[in-house]
């Protein structure tokens, strides 16, 4: 009946519409499995547990600058339902290298709102969710739906998941409304593989339809500036494996690798590291989270830094390009739950900058005529509750 | 909210009515029981433990990366333009 309806309403529906309809289908989605959860409340699943963070973002790397406020509240309803919401914004200024030599810097803010479900059935979590996504010339909303099965005694768990977005590509100053069609699908298992290990293996396959380039970037033919033209259509796959693992005293190591590829011909492999454990000079409320990760990239089979000649698909987007970059960084979680036991079980300060360094290999910084490289600084510093 | 979105929905509603009765897996020998999890239970064997530095990362290299990674914050706030 839900579905029913929401054909029903979607016939002719404005963007607003389209919103307020996926948030009717997920609130009323999640209370029409009321009884069954009810009646099934014996499970060894876990609903995520309730917080509440703030914080702020900072990033900074080839003339661009990015900063804006983050809001994350996750609250459990009758022990078998957990609702989230998520606001982020970021306020962008400059304009990164590949635009500044045929455009200027520009300002602008982009606001994100997430809103998410849960609720347990057995030994299963079942997770809608649902985001927005807006700018003066991009909007972006999706739908999806994911569930996680315990089983072999817990030891086991398996994800599956769905997602479909709806993106509209516009540019500043013109009439430009094209779309964009996503769809995405994931698989995974994950294992509790010993006392002290944790596994994952996970698949993903992307699919994007419609205008995929971008309006403000071109290309170069010998020399002469043209503009971009892409497929219209992209597939990608990712694979990846994922290893927890706890040391004494107090030490957890995280491994991580994941190999991409994609009809374009782009692929990747991505390779990181990290461990956390206390700062012993300040005592176990010190938490550090040390991460490092290299990540390399072949270009598109249709990139050109600067093509000898004309063809169908061209594209000079270094995001398409071949590519590395290595990333170093660090979170600090300071707990400050003896000095906070109001209303929460614990209060968390965090402080976290992670450097990515780009190196790359086919495209050149026009201004400097060398081959770009640059440095990116992340900062993030944000308080967590949890209650 | 076409066709395929009228089929997404569909299935949505019939996972949330439907998945009350999953099959169960016939018990066999276990390797670890319940009570040897408790390392498991440290905060930082999780996944997702640090949701805010993750899905800000995870945005850098949307936007950055030729490789597609996360799904829901994808588009906009790339500096594109």
């Amino acid at each position: 009946m839900v579905a029913l309806t929401a054909r029903g309403a979607a016939v002719g529906a404005t963007k607003l519409n389209r919103k307020l309809l996926i948030i009717y289908c997920l609130c009323s989605g999640l209370i029409s499995s009321l009884p069954g959860a009810l009646i099934h409340s014996a499970n060894a699943a876990t609903l995520p547990e309730e917080r509440a963070d703030l914080g702020f973002n900072y990033y900074s790397g080839d003339g661009l600058r990015v900063t804006g406020p983050v809001l994350l509240v996750r609250k459990n309803i009758l022990d078998q339902y957990s609702i989230s919401a998520n606001y982020k914004e970021d306020n962008i200024s400059g304009a990164s290298v590949d635009v500044r030599s045929q455009a200027s810097a520009y300002s602008e803010t982009r606001e994100e709102i997430s809103l998410g479900g849960q609720t347990i059935i057995e030994d299963s979590i079942i997770s809608l969710n649902t985001s927005f996504s807006e700018e003066p010339d991009y909007e972006s909303t999706s739908i999806g739906f994911a569930i996680a099965h315990d089983f072999f005694a817990d030891l086991f768990t398996l994800n599956l998941g769905f997602n479909r977005g709806w993106d509209t590509v516009g540019q500043v100053d013109t009439n430009l409304d094209e779309d964009i069609h996503r769809y995405n699908f994931n698989l995974g298992i994950s294992s509790v593989f010993s006392k002290r290990w944790l596994l994952s293996l996970d698949y993903e396959i992307n699919m994007e339809e419609g205008r995929l380039d971008n309006p403000y970037r071109g290309a170069i033919i010998q020399g002469a500036h043209v503009l971009e033209n892409y497929p219209g259509t992209r597939t990608g796959h990712a694979f990846s494996v994922s290893a927890l693992n706890y040391r004494r005293p107090d030490t957890a190591r995280r491994f991580y690798y994941r190999y991409f590829n994609d009809t374009w011909s782009v692929s990747s492999n991505t390779f990181e590291f990290s461990y956390a454990t206390p700062f012993k000079q300040i005592g176990p409320e010190l938490v550090i989270e040390y991460h490092v990760r290299f990540y390399l990239q072949n270009s598109a089979s249709f990139y050109f830094d600067n093509a000898p000649a004309a063809s169908k698909y061209i594209a000079r987007d270094k995001e398409l390009s071949d590519f590395n970059t290595v990333e170093l960084g660090a979170v600090g979680h300071y707990d400050l739950s003896k000095w906070v036991k109001i209303y929460f079980n614990e209060v968390t300060a965090s402080f976290g900058y992670t450097g990515i360094f780009f190196e790359y290999q086919n495209f050149t910084d026009l201004s400097k005529d060398r081959m770009l490289n640059f440095r990116a600084d992340l900062v993030q510093a944000y308080i967590t509750a949890k209650f | 909210m076409k066709k395929s979105a009228f089929i997404a929905l569909t299935v949505l509603y019939l996972c949330l009515n439907g998945c009350t009765h999953l099959p169960e897996i016939p018990s066999l020998k276990t390797w670890l029981q319940p009570y040897e999890r408790e390392l498991l239970a440290d905060p930082y064997m999780n996944f997702n433990h640090d949701p805010i530095t993750q899905d800000f990362r995870r945005h850098v290299y949307e936007t950055r990366e030729g490789a597609n990674g996360g799904f829901n914050s994808k588009g906009g706030g790339c500096g594109c333009n």
